[in-house]
């Protein structure tokens, strides 16, 4: 019996690492291309057949490429906007979405819909308005509209963490509230350990949110000094000709920040949250 | 009693409270361009000319009766939701299961399908113009190899939204983090009681995994109808709406109409008929929710 | 007394200092989409372009700034009245801006003999109304490219120069060489799709057919009308007859796909590919001449670019038009075509021996038959429809009489308002 049990384990486990590896491959398959071009001469990055391999390899490209755009001095402006931001949207959302999730209140459900409702206009018919709005208030050309709007909580996080805050047993809230606990205490001891993983899935993508951002900035800044990364990016590609060597090697660049912080966050999401200890 | 309904008025009083960051930056920030918005909607506003009127209906009516490409729009963005928001979900859900265990090497292959999530928009929608060309792209090149003569894909008019499903589907990485957070939140000790009853894999999974992770499936269903109705970037960067509007999705004709045609008027009467179908989709759904969402909180 | 003294003499001394440095500076602020901060990364912008201005004009200051996604900051910032004093213009949007009063005339610092001297489709593309309303910042041709080696492989010596030519070259070099059943190398490659690029390249085969789309004075379309349906219907066929052009479209960002990857023998493209595609002399060994006109010895060709425009709400206005000057000075003239190609200024273009210097010498020549799209304050619907009418025919198996039907109802319907 236990034999077959190891067996059968093991089987599952060589499927498994099978189909998860083919997928990759093909998940992969752009960034590999991506990666080649950005070590290519320009004169051979649109070779047929193509070449996988770059020949020869050219690793001067990512250090020429960074100097073009001015990497260090963009990613200046990308961390400041990218960790305010954060730190407002962790903040205000997961304070929202628990007054959306644990309290009972006249016009609750309205006033949800309209949260969810701002996210179905599309931004382009709302952004010149909006523009004029922060022009008379006369935050244009600084990082102001960017980083402000997000400490005021943001329908997209609020409603996901909503989300998970309704799968918390409402046991736990109501022996606190007996016990005399405030509700900011039930959302500091209770809430939000039990929320790990949803609050670091939330700042994973606020993280990456911020540090893609191309539109905000682009409307909002007027100045180059100001420009974060994003915005960067566009030194190579020019009116009539795009410099694909230098645009994949700084896009690879770029990400990688995004990918530490992803595996980093990683820990947050341990397997399997028992409930056991939570009693009294 | 009286002491219940004081305790009902202080968590009412509370809820405020902790919701009125979002209220306050509503009235700041959101509600004057909402009202600009629709207020445009009923003018002929069009950019940089002055003389600005109200004409009442008349975009409404317009779109709805003499514009041949709204229709056609919003049919190629209901046809691009309909496919792309329930396999995302699927192929996302599939994902997250594979990668919900303590395999070793799994946060990588984790980082892996979050790998284009994570990807600047521009350098990658151009690359994925060159993987889709009919002749010397990459994937076509790729099918040949195993004797599969690929289509047009974005230059066929028939394969074009299809290759903009795909690339959707590339991109479930999101979707999966979030159904991972959720499914990290399914308590142990319900599966460990399951497999006492002798439930197998899938009797496990329709009766504890799926209603255990239902708010977020739910989540996902609901974001994914807004984000797929207001499809936009890719089509602007890679088609143009072409070949033969075949990817004229809603969001990029409004974007022609306001910006291109600088009819801005007429593109926000767009935006507010694109609000209406999203709303009334939204509102349907959270009506269906009671039948298969479950929230442990509220203990259903 | 001593002290006295010293406190007069320093009070005097601010005062004829402040003088100095008390005059007020003024920034004049410019947006583009081009990346001058790559193309003059050598020296740097600021030395190579706004330094010897500064130089002459101590109270000025030039603020430039590059702007990545153009078509939407740039609307956007104008709808909110917060635009720079001098913008870049896609010299078709000229008209459109200049009638709903976006633009401020530059007459007042460019003297007649100056604007003269501008090629005269880039001058068509300058002005409105009789009016200049901006300054050459590039300007480009069409250029037929073709690669040598292809066509020495086919046993093709010279390249087409007529219609008929371009057909019967073009079958001879759409092969497939391993009788596999595809197509490895075709004759042609041609714009297709939904951009500004393919409405570029395009209208010129009407023109080359000597038809037109709108009349010449504005008042009507004729795009519709047998020449350019005839031209239309060319285009079709080059792709669904003739099949030596593929169906996969050119993407706005370059088309180096196709041309540079030597799966096409020959490419319409611009002279702003002359100095980029340099580098791919070596695996790609190009030429370029004249785009062959329907019938054998006419030609045209079609001109576009990108110049410098003032804005009229602008509050520097008397600063910014110093710095209009300086855009049209020999200088700066000679400082961007070093990068894009074709001098604005004729006598500039001569001092540079553009017209004797291949490839130069082909793009001047094609300046010289040289027309740029319709002018007219609705080019944008006329664009739309137009390029709707091309994606149809082309590609959307539609008669081009019908196709062209279409464009020429939605063309007169927005004509008829103005």
């Amino acid at each position: 019996m236990k034999m077959r049990k190891s067996q059968f384990n093991l089987l599952t486990k060589i499927f498994f690492y099978i189909v998860l590896s083919g997928l990759s491959i093909g998940f992969l398959i752009p960034f590999l291309w991506m990666i080649s071009t950005a070590l290519k001469k320009p004169e051979y990055v649109w070779v047929f057949p193509p070449q996988w391999i770059p020949n020869p390899v050219v690793w001067k490209n990512f250090p020429e490429a960074l100097k073009i755009m001015n990497f260090s001095f963009h990613l200046r402006n990308t961390l400041i906007i990218t960790s305010l931001t954060m730190l407002g949207t962790l903040l205000s959302s997961s304070l929202v979405a628990y007054g959306f999730a644990m309290f009972r209140f006249k016009f609750r459900e309205v006033l949800f819909m309209l949260l969810l409702s701002t996210m179905m206009l599309p931004s382009q018919v709302t952004i010149i308005p909006l523009f004029i709005v922060f022009t008379s208030l006369r935050w244009v050309n600084t990082f102001k509209p960017l980083i402000i709007p997000s400490f005021f909580g943001s329908p997209f996080f609020i409603f996901l963490l909503r989300q998970f805050f309704l799968t918390i047993p409402r046991e736990l809230n109501e022996a606190a509230i007996i016990d005399g606990a405030g509700y900011f205490t039930i959302y500091r001891k209770i809430i939000l350990p039990l929320s790990k993983p949803a609050i670091a899935s939330v700042a994973i993508f606020q993280f990456m949110g911020a540090w893609n951002d191309f539109f905000g900035p682009l409307v909002y800044l007027n100045q180059m000094e100001k420009y974060p990364l994003s915005l960067a990016l566009y030194a190579f590609r020019g009116v009539y000709s795009t410099d694909w060597h230098y645009l994949m090697a700084a896009s690879v660049v770029i990400t990688l920040p995004c990918l530490i912080v992803f595996f980093l966050a990683q820990r947050y999401f341990i397997q399997g949250i028992t409930l056991t200890g939570m009693k009294g | 009693m009286e002491r219940k309904s004081r305790l009902a008025q202080r968590e009412a009083k509370y809820g405020y409270l902790f919701i009125s960051p979002w209220l306050l930056g509503f009235l700041m920030f959101v509600i004057i361009p909402i009202i600009a918005s629709l207020y445009l909607s009923f003018t002929n506003y069009e950019l940089f000319k002055p003389g600005t009127s109200w004409i009442g209906f008349k975009n409404y009516i317009e779109l709805l009766t003499q514009d041949r490409l709204f229709w056609l729009s919003l049919y190629n963005t209901v046809y691009y939701t309909v496919f792309s928001v329930p396999l995302g979900i699927g192929v996302a859900l599939i994902l997250a299961l594979l990668l919900n265990r303590k395999l070793y090497g799994v946060t990588i292959y984790r980082t892996i399908f979050y790998l284009p999530s994570v990807t600047s928009g521009v350098a990658l929608s151009l690359l994925w113009v060159w993987l889709f060309n009919p002749t010397y792209g990459l994937i076509n090149v790729l099918l040949g190899k195993i004797g599969i003569q690929g289509p047009g894909w974005i230059s066929d008019p028939k394969w074009a939204k299809p290759a903009f499903i795909l690339m959707s589907l590339w991109g479930v990485g999101g979707t999966m983090v979030i159904l991972l957070a959720g499914l990290q939140g399914v308590p142990e000790q319900l599966y460990e009681a399951a497999e006492l009853d002798g439930a197998n894999w899938w009797q496990k999974f329709r009766h504890v995994t799926f209603p255990m992770i239902s708010p977020v499936i739910f989540f996902n269903l609901i974001m994914g109808i807004i984000g797929a109705f207001q499809y936009f970037t890719q089509a602007y960067v890679m088609t143009g709406g072409g070949p033969v509007d075949s990817t004229l999705f809603y969001v990029l004709y409004l974007f022609r109409q306001g910006f291109l045609l600088l009819r801005m008027g007429y593109a926000s009467a767009m935006a507010w008929l694109l609000f209406i179908v999203i709303l009334l989709l939204t509102i349907i759904q959270f009506k269906l929710a009671s039948y298969w969402v479950y929230y442990e909180a509220e203990g259903r | 007394m001593k002290r006295l003294i010293s406190l007069v003499v320093g009070i005097l001394f601010m005062c004829t200092f402040s003088s100095l440095f008390g005059a007020e500076v003024t920034t004049v602020t410019i947006w583009t989409p081009h990346d001058f901060d790559v193309r003059y990364k050598d020296k740097g912008v600021y030395e190579t372009l706004w330094r010897p201005f500064e130089e002459e004009h101590p109270n000025i200051k030039i603020q430039w700034t590059r702007v990545p996604d153009w078509e939407q900051k740039f609307r956007i910032a104008a709808a909110a009245g917060q635009l720079p004093d001098i913008f870049a213009v896609d010299g078709i949007n000229v008209p459109a801006y200049a009638t709903r009063g976006l633009l401020e005339p530059l007459d007042r610092w460019v003297p007649k003999e100056v604007q003269r001297d501008y090629w005269r489709p880039a001058l068509e593309e300058m002005t409105w109304d009789g009016k200049l309303y901006a300054v050459g910042l590039e300007t480009n041709a069409h250029l037929l490219y073709y690669n040598t080696a292809l066509f020495k492989n086919a046993g093709i010596s010279k390249p087409p120069t007529s219609w008929e030519e371009l057909v019967s070259i073009g079958q001879k070099l759409t092969q497939d060489f391993n009788g596999d059943g595809k197509i490895d190398q075709f004759g042609l490659s041609i714009p297709l799709g939904r951009n500004e690029y393919v409405m570029w390249i395009l209208s010129a085969f009407i023109w080359a057919n000597k038809g037109d789309i709108i009349s010449p004075d504005g008042t009507r379309a004729v795009c519709n009308e047998p020449k350019a349906v005839e031209a239309v219907q060319f285009l079709s066929d080059l792709v669904n007859k003739y099949k030596i052009v593929p169906k996969a479209g050119q993407i706005q960002a370059g088309p180096e796909g196709a041309f540079i990857g030597q799966k096409v023998a020959m490419e319409y493209g611009g002279t702003f590919n002359l100095g980029p595609w340099q580098k791919y002399l070596k695996t790609v060994p190009w030429k370029v001449t004249f785009t062959p006109g329907a019938v054998k010895g006419t030609r045209v060709s079609g001109v576009g670019g990108w110049h410098f425009a003032m804005w009229s709400g602008s509050k520097n206005k008397e600063a910014a038009g110093e710095v209009i000057k300086y855009l049209t000075s020999p200088y700066m003239i000679k400082t961007l075509a070093s990068s894009y190609g074709i001098a604005l200024r004729m006598s500039i273009s001569k001092e540079m021996k553009q017209d004797s210097t291949y490839p130069w010498s082909v793009g001047i020549a094609q300046m010289k038959v040289g027309r740029p799209r319709p002018r007219h304050p609705e080019y944008p619907t006329i664009t739309d429809a137009m390029q709707q009418a091309f994606d149809n025919a082309i590609l959307g198996g539609i008669p081009p009489k019908q196709a062209l039907d279409e464009a020429a109802r939605r063309i007169n319907e927005v004509l008829k308002k103005k």
